[in-house]
């Protein structure tokens, strides 16, 4: 038992740290062709997610993607079976994404099918069930619709979410709220889509579903659709990696650069090559700290630039985000 | 109108702490005023240590009375931190004060989230430091299985209900991570610190054999826990959009733009000024060069990253 939990707890540091390893389920769902209502945006959405979710940026495979959209025949039996399948599946993260219509009744809220004229459709407490047993270690849930942020928040509970650990929610809009469309593409979406193609990423180049949230939620102002999000996690899981803006290999030079997180870098004239006195070892130095500077890892002392800090001979110093790659290079984590 | 409730105990008779007061000092301290020295939370500190006085020692009621004040304030956010000794037993989580006893631990952390759930504050933050400090937030009645939050509450524990939590030089490993990421780690550009980036901030510092820090969220906006130094002052970044007047529109560079160049025109040189700025903290990049300088130098040309698109989105929509 003992070597079990330990070839697991293994496998899963493995797993985080070459996320190609993961293995990864979403299921991405558009419907747009409702009989009174059709949607322009559910299925152009529906494509977005999926492209964006099949690859990490530098093309290699992330998700593998199951996407269900109309004008396929989308039936509740058939998108029962699929959201069933997903939350079965043996995998380590697995997504649910939606975009269409959602109602809400006295029963709680609902993903809104073609065929529901005398069925509402997928309740969105039955899905927090299944999500909720599932055994994957990350479950995300993703709904752009009309009454999205009923999702999580059971009608049995009135206004409490359940959420099991592993479980992250990121909706549209409230419960009573309407999810916007623009130029037949529906907001939330499109901003999401931004998120994960490096608009939320952090210094390693990870997207997460809280930086998503934080992306999404700075872009919508208090008088727009309120997204929501409900999470339940004991890490925050990469959902797409973009290339980070300095290459790994220069970041890990953070600690031989700065032995101590207090120290200050020395410069001077040697270290900046347009000048006559500049020294070629000095000159690499100085560019990696640059690129430390041009993410805020660095920040000249005394001076507002890089380049007059090295002219007046004066130095720079680890920011507040600086100490912390510092400390996760020292720990060996990145 | 914020609100703080700030705990630390070290003077337990049996197992004595050695961190716990100065961690809470450290909390109020930080959470008391923004960088700038503006107030931020009206912050009622609670701490016991060898030194002090009996009369000033709180019991457990008088500490659960205390959280009940605090969740029933009128105010717009409230805080509540602890550091101390936690306890996991057949009936729940509790914080631990000193009067403890056997079938009287100190305060049932299913209780403390029922009054946070119960209260009418639009934010509500709760701060563990202690060990099975996960147990906050799922209730023992729904087998400690399932997280039961109402709207505008945010729990970051620091380890999972079945683990310890770590304290070095004296200090909670937890609480020391949570104190940089308020000083500004975790700021956004906005200079803004959330829950959620204090979350990120931590989990990314502790691996994976050490504790496991825990977030639990049920929000409709995230609220600025604490505003540090923004990297580029607010008017800066306002002048993005007069810059990028289209977002995916690069602008072309040439020498007169570098300062340190013998034609340089002192109007191109204060553009190049705040692109430099822009590009201090990835908003922009040059465009076939590494560096900005090579990019005026070269004559090639900048463009928004897509952070810097969200940003020029919110200078667009007056968001910022």
């Amino acid at each position: 038992v003992k070597i079990c939990e330990t070839f697991g707890i293994f496998s899963h540091y493995l797993s985080q740290d070459r996320r190609v390893l993961d293995m990864r389920a979403a299921l991405v769902v558009g419907i747009g062709n409702y009989s009174s209502a059709s949607l322009r945006g559910p299925v152009h959405d529906a494509n977005a997610i999926a492209k964006a979710l099949e690859t990490h940026s530098n093309g290699d495979p992330n998700f593998s993607v199951e996407l269900l959209t109309t004008p396929r025949p989308v039936t509740k039996p058939i998108l029962w079976a699929e959201i069933d399948k997903l939350f079965a599946a043996d995998c380590d993260v697995c997504l649910f994404y939606f975009s269409g219509h959602g109602v809400i009744t006295s029963t709680g809220g609902y993903i809104v099918i073609p065929d529901g004229k005398s069925d509402v459709g997928v309740s969105m407490d039955e899905i927090l069930i299944l999500a909720n047993q599932s055994r994957a270690k990350d479950r995300v849930i993703l709904l752009d619709c009309c009454h999205a942020g009923a999702a999580g928040v059971p009608a049995l509970t009135g206004n409490m979410t359940l959420l099991r650990e592993g479980l992250s929610i990121l909706t549209a809009c409230r419960g009573t709220e309407s999810a916007l469309e623009v130029d037949g593409e529906s907001v939330f979406t499109s901003l999401i889509v931004a998120a994960l193609q490096g608009g939320a990423a952090d210094l390693r180049g990870y997207v997460t579903a809280g930086s998503i949230y934080a992306y999404v939620d700075q872009a919508l102002g208090p008088w727009d659709q309120r997204p929501i999000f409900r999470t339940n996690v004991t890490r925050f899981t990469s959902l797409r990696s973009v290339a980070p803006p300095v290459p790994l290999e220069t970041l890990r030079k953070i600690c031989s650069y700065f032995s101590d997180p207090q120290d200050k870098y020395p410069l001077d004239p040697s270290y900046e090559f347009t000048d006559s006195r500049a020294k070629s070892a000095n000159v690499v130095i100085m560019k990696d700290l640059q690129k430390y500077a041009s993410v805020g890892l660095v920040v000249p002392v005394g001076e507002d630039y890089m380049y007059f800090a090295a002219i007046n001979s004066k130095s720079c110093r680890l920011t507040a985000l600086g100490h912390q790659y510092w400390r996760l290079v020292k720990a060996k984590m990145i | 109108m914020r609100a703080a409730l700030v705990v630390g105990i070290n003077a337990y008779h049996q197992a004595p702490l050695l961190g716990a007061v100065d961690d809470a000092n450290a909390v109020a301290r930080i959470l008391a005023t923004h960088s700038n020295g503006e107030p931020n939370f009206s912050v009622k500190l609670l701490t016991i240590s060898e030194d002090t006085k009996p009369d000033d020692i709180f019991t457990g009621l008088m500490l659960k009375k205390a959280i009940k004040k605090l969740f029933d304030a009128d105010c717009d956010q409230c805080l509540f931190y602890f550091s101390g000794h936690g306890t996991i037993t057949s009936r729940g989580g509790y914080i631990v004060t000193p009067d403890f006893q056997i079938y009287g631990e100190g305060i049932s952390m299913d209780e403390i989230l029922t009054l946070a759930n119960q209260s009418k504050i639009k934010d509500k933050v709760i701060l563990l430091d202690c060990c099975h400090a996960g147990a906050a937030g799922a209730p023992t009645i729904t087998g400690s299985n399932l997280a039961v939050l109402s709207e505008g509450l945010s729990i970051l524990a620091a380890c999972r209900s079945s683990e310890s939590a770590l304290e070095k030089n004296g200090k909670g490993v937890f609480t020391s991570l949570i104190v940089e990421a308020l000083r500004g780690g975790a700021a956004d550009l906005w200079g803004h610190v959330t829950a959620s980036n204090i979350y990120g901030y931590v989990d990314k510092a502790l691996g994976w054999w050490e504790q496991r820090p825990i977030f639990r969220t049920n929000v409709t906006r995230f609220t600025s826990l604490r505003s540090a130094t923004p990297p580029v002052p607010h008017e800066t970044l306002r002048k993005i959009c007069s810059y990028f007047p289209l977002p995916e529109k690069e602008i072309p560079l040439n020498p007169t733009y570098e300062s340190t160049y013998e034609h340089a025109q002192p109007a191109n040189v204060a553009v190049m000024k705040d692109l430099q700025r822009y590009a201090s903290v990835g908003l922009v990049v040059p465009v076939g060069e590494e560096y900005m300088y090579f990019a005026a130098i070269n004559s090639k040309s900048c463009r928004l990253t897509a952070l810097g698109y969200q940003y020029w989105r919110l200078v667009k929509t007056n968001k910022i």
